[in-house]
């Protein structure tokens, strides 16, 4: 415990009254009407909202993948020819990455980090406002143009010069590298705003040592984006001014360099991976430890892995590049690192295992996905060992092999775990029950589906078949394997249709949860389901690490103004309170400044002239924002 | 499932893929896989009884005792879950330090490059593959497309070059993947043992035809090879048959020429596949089509209906001119 | 084990300077971002540097020079204005606020029209080669920091010469001051790397 809690006036008349409430729900209101609609600034309705875009993407990346499975079905398939296949593969990765994976994390973030920590809202509330219309016009973008036949085309990772406009001329690579931008734009605003909750905004008492493992999960996840987004930010500018203004960034005829890209990309593109699959082990974390009923095995290891993870994140972007046949000393070590990285994970992997043996277990849906989650990762890790190996790599490379791998680890590792958290956290989010039956029944379908569409990519990979192709002959002896896994692409579709099946008609009519329906740990179900806009009427203190289950009476903040839209700024390493701080009402700048970056953008890929409409429209925003209005925080007495 | 994968890799017989070496270079990294898999094998199965260990233990547990959190576990007990946690870990970091040292050296042994007697050059195109041995003098040049041949036991040294956009030269059989970038050159030693026939495929995506650009691996006994070599070495000939005399005569005059070389005549544009012994290749346009008549007829006729974008534009040639343009090529052998 | 006590806020203050105030976290943030940006551009430099025989393909000539040290030049002389104001911005002073913001505030947009002229003495273009580039590509990016700088120094004005001014805006104005220290490095990396070759050989 902090000596600065000690240190403070203890005021015993607990205040936690229905006037309390009355005058906090009118500080906190929610704005009304269309116009509120768009100005509405709540983290709760905001990440709400942004997880339910991600779905939509995701749901939409799905049937380009199951209109894909289709066409590899059996050989020389005419169901849909080249141009299309194209098409629908690279937006299929570019959803996937940019428009479901990322977003639904951060936005998992966005809602349960500041309930768990104890605050009432995301440090930049405009800001979140502000990244989630950005992503939402930058998915917009993508499928306006794929639906006008017009969609990206070279894959998610864009390789020069196939991108170049030489070799790919029109404006489909242009609205590839304008998405990035969107969504690079969204997942920074959105990383920078997680940081400053988490490192400013925790409860009293909360130090570092005693955060929930989601948390720290989310804290290093951002880090990575700030350090790993910009790279590809930098090198799709790069690829827009070599497109629309000529530059030879990756010309190798006058200086430049088409390897200069896979760097780039590579840099971010290694650590994206980690950046999508760290939240999910925070949220196995919090299941896991919800439903042993006891401490996590090893907190401080799990800790340590998570950072380590990170680093080593950074250090092997360049095994996607062993077959350009850099210099050999080079991939020895970044070979070296990406076996490593197996190490935290494995270090996680045991101390889960750990828990839920010496736990008191309780079956429900969100632990069997956890489960679900433990054998396809394990499965999925161990092939990302293999593809390390320089010489392994070599063969499989750029074959069904790493399709496989790939989804091993990315829907294993990342989709089974935020499945799990959303059965696990739905209560929170709607107040309601899920079916436990059928949650069990979809789980079923989506664990025995995707093994059997991915597992035959292995064999098949290492049977010669190359990725991304549209066809391929009957002699080949591909297509048994395929229709296999074709078939399994339905059944895992069925799985997450039930998955669905179920969030909808549970939102309808489930069984009302209660606050706390699986008796956990962490602060979140400590507030009623959903959570009002003003989350706590008392922020909390914290006194241990897994706060609902410390025994004795809870403590609150007190004596904060009901009538402002206030929030306690903490000390970054021990929570010791610090100031109180003011957050800003709702308002229609977020979504006016990110009409401004979408006209902009979209202007930009017509003519260089956007980037001074840009700066005017981008000025008129900034003034905007940021514009003092009445009722005013404290003035100074000296006066213009 | 993982044994599965074991007996379905044993029980398939292609002519691709890595799991069936027939060089150095190709078992090196075959047995690195067998390695890796067998490791792996013992870890998921490691790890699953652990999960299943965790999972009884705890259920047990759970329907026996109260469901209130347990806060403050036994320490004894704890300790020794720790320690065994501990070893796991340890454990997992000594298996990974051996695969990759075996990693590392296999590495080394896989461009441990020994001196090759007979070079070649391949040059990536969107989307077919040029090759080129190099002789004493231009005469003694051949330039081939989509089919490489090798001679068994004779190391062969491969320069790659990209012409337009990157891609990648897969031989599955006979070695790794090597890229292909425009502005950089590097080199692929080959030494093929087993005389046969492989499948090659490009393996980074290179456009809308990725999955027609394949490249037929021919390995034949090095007098065998020589003799192809000799063969391929010739000029074609004036053809004799009135119908193929006309079809040469299209092909010279027409938009044929425009693109393809045929040594020996007229045609010797260079922006497609050099055609001057076509026929006796496997394969028509990268994979697209096996090699027969019939097939040719068909693709002269509507090279877009095979491979849609391929550079090769509609033909708009009459039946008969078709027939006759198939009765030359036929000639070239 | 202590009794669980509560917290009272009564007596604590509604703004602090530095790393105890939000903003600055978030500041920093952005110039983690902006600064990751700005040394892979200067990798990127780099390693097309290693790729070309002959380095740099046009040397940048008197003109050039000149105009690359007029922007040295403001950038430094722009350095001591911001320290001084976020000295006033601590003790509050708004007179000296309102000075110092000022002198500021045309410094930066000193330093935009030194830019300017910097670009247009430059002896190659964007589109000439990868090094015509990636010079170009490097100061368009700090060009953009600048304009970034100025924009949000031409609201502070406004700010502080209309008002009303906030106390929590002193803790605002500080960190504004931070970010400009963070463009003015920007300024003299760039400026040694692009430069500092044709000035040494």
């Amino acid at each position: 415990m902090t000596t600065a809690i000690d240190a403070l006036p203890h005021d015993d008349s607990g205040s936690r009254t229905a006037e309390l409430r009355a005058e906090l729900a009118f500080t906190w209101r929610l704005a009304r009407g269309l116009r509120g609609w768009f100005s509405e600034t709540s983290h709760v309705v905001i990440a709400r909202r942004m997880i339910v875009t991600a779905f939509v993407f995701f749901a939409l990346g799905g049937v380009q993948a199951l209109l894909m499975r289709i066409q590899l079905m059996r050989p020389d398939n005419h169901f849909m020819g080249p141009d299309r296949y194209d098409q629908l593969f690279t937006t299929h990765g570019s959803t996937m990455m940019f428009l479901f994976a990322v977003p639904v994390m951060q936005a998992m973030g966005v809602y349960l980090v500041p309930l768990m920590i104890g605050t009432r809202s995301v440090a930049f509330p405009r800001l979140n406002a502000y990244a989630y219309y950005t992503y939402c016009f930058g998915g917009l973008l993508l499928y306006v143009s794929l639906f006008t036949n017009t969609g990206p085309d070279t894959g998610w990772f864009a390789y020069v010069p196939l991108s170049s406009s030489q070799f790919a001329p029109g404006k489909r690579v242009d609205v590839w590298s304008q998405l990035i931008t969107f969504t690079e734009l969204s997942a920074l605003s959105t990383a920078a705003n997680l940081i400053v909750t988490i490192l400013k905004l925790r409860a009293p008492g909360m130090a570092l040592s005693r955060m929930p493992l989601f948390v720290w999960a989310q804290l290093v996840t951002s880090f990575m984006v700030v350090f790993a987004m910009p790279s590809v930010m930098l090198a799709s500018m790069y690829l827009a001014m070599d497109r629309l203004v000529g530059t030879h960034f990756f010309n190798s005829a006058v200086g430049g360099d088409p390897l200069l890209w896979q760097h780039l990309f590579w840099f971010f593109g290694h650590p994206e991976v980690y950046i999508i699959f760290l939240p999910a082990l925070g949220m196995v974390s919090s299941i896991v430890v919800t439903f042993s009923r006891r401490p996590i095995v090893g907190y401080l290891p799990m800790v340590l892995s998570l950072v380590t993870t990170a680093f080593l994140g950074f250090g092997l972007w360049v095994h996607h590049m062993f077959a350009t046949g850099l210099p050999q000393i080079g991939q020895s070590f970044f070979t070296a690192a990406s076996m490593m990285i197996a190490i935290p994970s494995g270090v996680q992997i045991f101390c889960w295992i750990a828990t839920l043996a010496r736990g008191k277990l309780v079956l429900k849906t969100p632990l069997w996905w956890v489960v679900g989650f433990v054998v396809i990762f394990v499965i999925g890790g161990l092939s990302g060992v293999m593809v390390a190996s320089v010489p392994i790599d070599l063969q499989v490379h750029d074959t069904f092999f790493v399709v496989a791998h790939l989804h091993y680890v990315l829907i294993g590792g990342a989709v089974f775990p935020l499945l799990g958290g959303i059965h696990y956290w739905f209560p929170k989010f709607s107040g309601r029950l899920l079916s436990e039956r059928l949650g069990r029944w979809s789980f079923a379908f989506t664990f025995i589906g995707f093994n059997l569409t991915f597992f035959p990519m292995h064999i098949l990979g290492l049977h010669g078949m190359p990725r991304r192709i549209y066809t391929y002959r009957a002699a080949t002896g591909f297509g048994s394997l395929n229709f296999l896994a074709t078939l399994g692409a339905f059944v895992l579709g069925v799985g997450v249709l039930l998955v669905l099946v179920n969030v909808v008609s549970a939102a309808y009519g489930g069984q009302p949860a209660g606050d706390d329906p699986w008796q956990s740990d962490t602060l979140e179900w400590s507030v009623s389901s959903p959570p009002p806009p003003y989350v706590y009427a008392c922020l909390p203190c914290v006194f241990g690490r897994y706060a609902l289950w410390q025994p004795g009476p809870r403590a609150v903040v007190e004596d904060m103004d009901p009538r402002q839209r206030q929030v306690l700024v903490t000390s970054a390493l021990d929570a010791a309170p610090d100031h109180v701080y003011m957050l800003p009402s709702h308002s229609m700048w977020p979504f006016l400044a990110a009409l401004a970056t979408f006209i902009t953008i979209v202007v930009l890929l017509f003519t260089p002239w956007a980037v001074p409409l840009g700066g005017v429209l981008g000025a008129i925003c900034l003034c905007g924002w940021f514009w003092p209005r009445p009722p005013h925080e404290p003035l100074l007495a000296e006066q213009p | 499932m993982a044994l599965g994968l074991a007996a379905l890799a044993n029980a398939c017989d292609y002519r691709r893929g890595a799991l069936d070496p027939i060089s150095p270079e190709a078992l090196t990294i075959d047995i690195l896989w067998w390695v890796f898999f067998w490791t792996s094998l013992f870890v998921l199965t490691g790890v699953l009884i652990a999960l299943a260990f965790a999972l009884y233990r705890g259920h047990a547990r759970g329907k026996s005792s109260d469901t209130r959190a347990e806060l403050t576990p036994d320490a004894a007990l704890e300790r020794r879950t720790e320690r065994a946690v501990l070893a796991a870990s340890a454990l997992s970091v000594v298996i990974l330090v051996a695969l990759l040292v075996g990693s590392v050296f296999g590495g080394r042994a896989l461009f441990r490059t020994p001196q090759a007697p007979l070079h070649a050059k391949v040059i990536a195109h969107q989307w077919w593959w040029e090759i080129q041995y190099q002789g004493k003098t231009d005469s003694d040049s051949v330039a081939t497309a989509n089919e490489l041949h090798l001679p068994a036991g004779v190391p062969v040294d491969l320069e790659l070059h990209a012409a337009d956009v990157i891609h990648s030269l897969w031989l599955p059989n006979l070695h790794g993947k090597r890229d292909l970038i425009p502005g950089h050159t590097s080199h692929l030693v080959l030494r093929p043992t087993r005389p046969g026939r492989y499948d090659g495929h490009c393996a980074e995506f290179c456009g809308l035809q990725h999955a027609r650009m394949e490249l037929s691996v021919t390995v034949e006994p090095p007098e065998v090879f020589s003799r192809w070599l000799t063969e391929q070495r010739r000029p074609a000939a004036a053809p004799a048959a009135p119908d193929a005399r006309r079809g040469a005569e299209l092909f010279a005059r027409g938009p044929c020429a425009l693109c393809h070389n045929v040594v020996g005549s007229e045609a010797s544009a260079s922006a497609g596949p050099d055609l001057t012994h076509v026929a006796s290749r496997p394969f028509l346009a990268a994979g697209a089509l096996p090699n027969s008549p019939l097939n040719l007829r068909n693709w002269l006729s509507d090279p877009q209906a095979f491979k849609p974008g391929a550079q090769m534009p509609p033909t708009g040639l009459r039946a008969d001119e078709l027939d006759d343009l198939v009765a030359y090529l036929e000639t070239l052998r | 084990m202590n009794e669980p006590r509560g917290v009272t806020v009564r007596e604590l203050p509604s703004y602090a300077f530095g790393p105890r105030d939000p903003v600055w976290w978030g500041v920093v943030l952005l110039i983690a971002m902006e600064g990751t940006t700005l040394a892979l551009s200067f990798l990127a430099y780099f390693y097309i540097r290693q790729r070309v025989d002959v380095w740099p393909t046009t040397t940048p000539g008197t003109s050039t020079l000149l105009a690359a040290g007029a922007e040295v030049l403001v950038l430094l002389c722009s350095v001591p204005p911001t320290y001084v104001l976020t000295r006033a911005t601590r003790s509050g002073d708004l007179r000296a606020i309102q000075r110092w913001m000022l002198i500021a505030t045309l410094l930066s947009v000193a330093a935009v029209v030194a830019r300017g002229f910097e670009l247009h003495a430059l002896p190659f273009r964007w589109d000439s080669d990868a090094y015509g580039s990636v010079v170009w590509g490097l100061l368009v990016l700090h060009t953009t920091h600048l304009g970034l700088g100025v924009l949000e120094n031409l609201v502070f004005v406004a700010l502080v010469f209309k008002g009303p001014v906030e106390k929590k805006h002193l803790v605002d104005l500080e960190v504004n001051g931070f970010y400009w220290y963070f463009v003015v490095a920007g300024g003299l990396a760039i400026a040694a790397v692009v430069y500092g070759e044709a000035l040494l050989g």
